[in-house]
């Protein structure tokens, strides 16, 4: 990922927060001007925000319908105009660069300033150059504001897989991490996909392959099943591929909860055992959102009939939500919420539409795939996708007319 | 607990091997000896020469790649020039400690070589050695919490 503190304007004393409705008016499809024939026709502006000790910090992501690019970019206002300082990259290459945007004060940052902002089409111009690489960014780009992001009333997840992305796709930061649970809503995410293990000694933990080897973690000595380790050993020596610390499931949860806006937990169970302790910890965490007055759902994934039977196995399973990813049937057997098929089976409309008659939702796993992401959205009735690639989700989903 | 790689360096550690066949050499070049089975004991230093990241486990600055090492060695010798044999050993690919916040400790990867040998006699009192296998691989690893990090879990 490329640093763009170089940009001196940005780093101005004088630069100084947006306001929350200036942020919220400026979300919406603009039309690409400049650099579409690096990012595509369309892009679908949004904010994203994680809490943290003292304050909030806000990015605003541009997703992009070409090669699954994406920008994010830190945003302020200085001297009537806004201006936003980040990075772009394409999720189907490594190609990466700086972008510094501008609105000016006549372009629309006039009217996303003032008390009560009314946008309309064109009344915003988004101006601004990119680059590759480190090197500074002099290629043109514009967007213009086009209409508002699709929102559908019953709403839609857009899930992320191992919590944001696998380590293969070069992201900043680890997947199951802690650190990409605070970056996973600048990709479009509005719910994470997590891998629960155990460590020796009981503690839930979040670590996706069954062993500790070089994909997920650096070097330590430590080698063999993760579940011959105890915490404190793991948490001693062994680091993910980008340094964290392998997270407890409380850690994750915590994170979700105080500091993020994420809504959606499917906590996908990779061991067999009992899942009393995931239980408890997703209530939890439930208890403690509703505290703060956010719904945060929290379901256990049963991705096989061992898990299945472990949940059947739990005093009050009928009420605790779960997600299912074998059958119609077993959905019932377990009331779990959702039925999560595998996207291979189809988008499978007569089967979703008998699951929404239950009163259930219905998630598709795990699209990567550009056109059948589009095609899901476009023909398909689900609730929520699941990708390692949450910004190509997000630009199909917002962009809908 | 595998490791296929391929290291030459274990070779090395034969430069003190008691080799019988050695004084046999000879006899060899003489009316051909019965096939036998040779046992050879090694012994030696190894150092582990691949990358150790240190810089996000709070390494006290121990980190040591050096180690004893020995080997045992069962050749079978033919009436030919290729021999064929098993080895085994143990050695320590490195091992370093922590102070951390989760406490203060200690790992150290031990490995054991499983290879398949091969040598020939080129010269009168020459052999070369090739071979290739795998190692188990034994993490040791001793941990001094210092504190407990989950309330329950």
């Amino acid at each position: 990922m490329p640093d763009p503190s170089g940009w001196d304007l940005f780093k101005s004393p004088a630069a100084r927060i947006l306001p929350g409705k200036a942020r919220q008016a400026m979300e919406g499809v603009y039309t690409v001007g400049n650099g579409n024939n690096t990012f595509g026709d369309l892009t679908a502006i949004k904010w994203s925000y994680v809490i943290n000790t003292n304050d909030s910090s806000f990015h605003v992501s541009g997703f992009f319908g070409k090669d699954i690019a994406y920008f994010i970019c830190e945003g302020k206002q200085l001297d009537g105009a806004i201006i936003m300082n980040g990075y772009w990259r394409k999720m189907v290459s490594t190609e990466t660069g700086l972008i510094r945007l501008t609105i000016t004060a006549a372009n629309g940052a006039n009217i996303l300033l003032s008390p009560l902002p009314a946008v309309t089409p064109g009344s915003i111009v988004i101006n601004g150059v990119f680059g590759n690489g480190q090197e500074e960014p002099e290629l043109p780009v514009s967007f213009a504001y086009n209409r508002p992001l699709h929102n559908s009333p019953a709403g839609f997840n857009i899930l992320a897989h191992r919590s944001g992305g696998r380590n293969s796709d070069l992201l900043p930061v680890s997947e199951n991490s802690v650190e990409m649970v605070l970056k996973t809503a600048e990709f479009g995410s509005t719910g994470i996909e997590i891998d629960v293990r155990f460590t020796k000694d009981g503690i839930p933990i979040i670590y996706h392959d069954n062993d500790l080897n070089l994909r997920e973690v650096q070097k330590s000595g430590l080698v063999g099943p993760i579940e011959n380790y105890t915490y404190a050993q793991l948490s001693a020596f062994v680091r993910l591929i980008h340094g964290e610390r392998i997270p407890t499931l409380r850690q994750v949860l915590n994170t979700v909860v105080y500091q993020t806006q994420l809504s959606f937990v499917w906590l996908d169970t990779k061991y067999i055992g009992s899942l009393e302790k995931v239980q408890t910890l997703a209530q939890e965490f439930k208890q403690r959102a509703l505290q703060q007055g956010r719904n945060v759902e929290i379901v256990i994934g049963l991705p096989g009939r061992d898990q299945i039977n472990n949940f059947l196995s739990l005093p009050d399973y009928a009420s605790t939500p779960s997600l299912c990813e074998l059958s119609i049937e077993d959905v019932q057997t377990t009331n779990a919420r959702i039925w999560a098929p595998r996207f291979t089976e189809g988008t499978q409309n007569d089967k979703v539409a008998a699951i929404h008659a239950q009163g259930r939702k219905a998630f598709a796993w795990t699209l990567d795939v550009p056109e059948f992401i589009e095609q899901f959205i476009r023909e398909g009735d689900f609730d929520g996708i699941l990708s390692n690639y949450p910004s190509c989700i997000a630009y199909y989903y917002y962009v809908q007319q | 607990m595998y490791n296929n790689k391929f290291f030459v360096l274990l070779l090395l550690l034969f430069c003190f091997n008691i080799s019988v066949a050695q004084k046999k050499v000879k006899k060899e070049r003489l009316p051909r000896r019965k096939p036998s089975f040779v046992l050879q004991a090694g012994g030696g230093a190894s150092y582990y020469t691949a990358h150790v990241n240190t810089s996000s486990v709070a390494y006290t600055g121990t980190l040591n790649k050096w180690s004893p090492a020995g080997t045992l060695r069962l050749m079978w010798y033919p009436r030919y020039r290729l021999r064929l044999g098993l080895e085994t050993g143990f050695t320590n690919f490195y091992r370093y400690k922590v102070t951390d916040t989760s406490g203060q400790g200690q790992v150290s990867l031990q490995a054991i070589p499983l290879l398949v040998v091969w040598s020939m006699q080129v010269l009168p009192r020459l052999n070369i050695y090739a071979g290739f296998g795998s190692y188990i691989l034994k993490p040791i690893s001793i941990i001094k919490a210092l504190s407990i990090q989950e309330t329950g879990f």
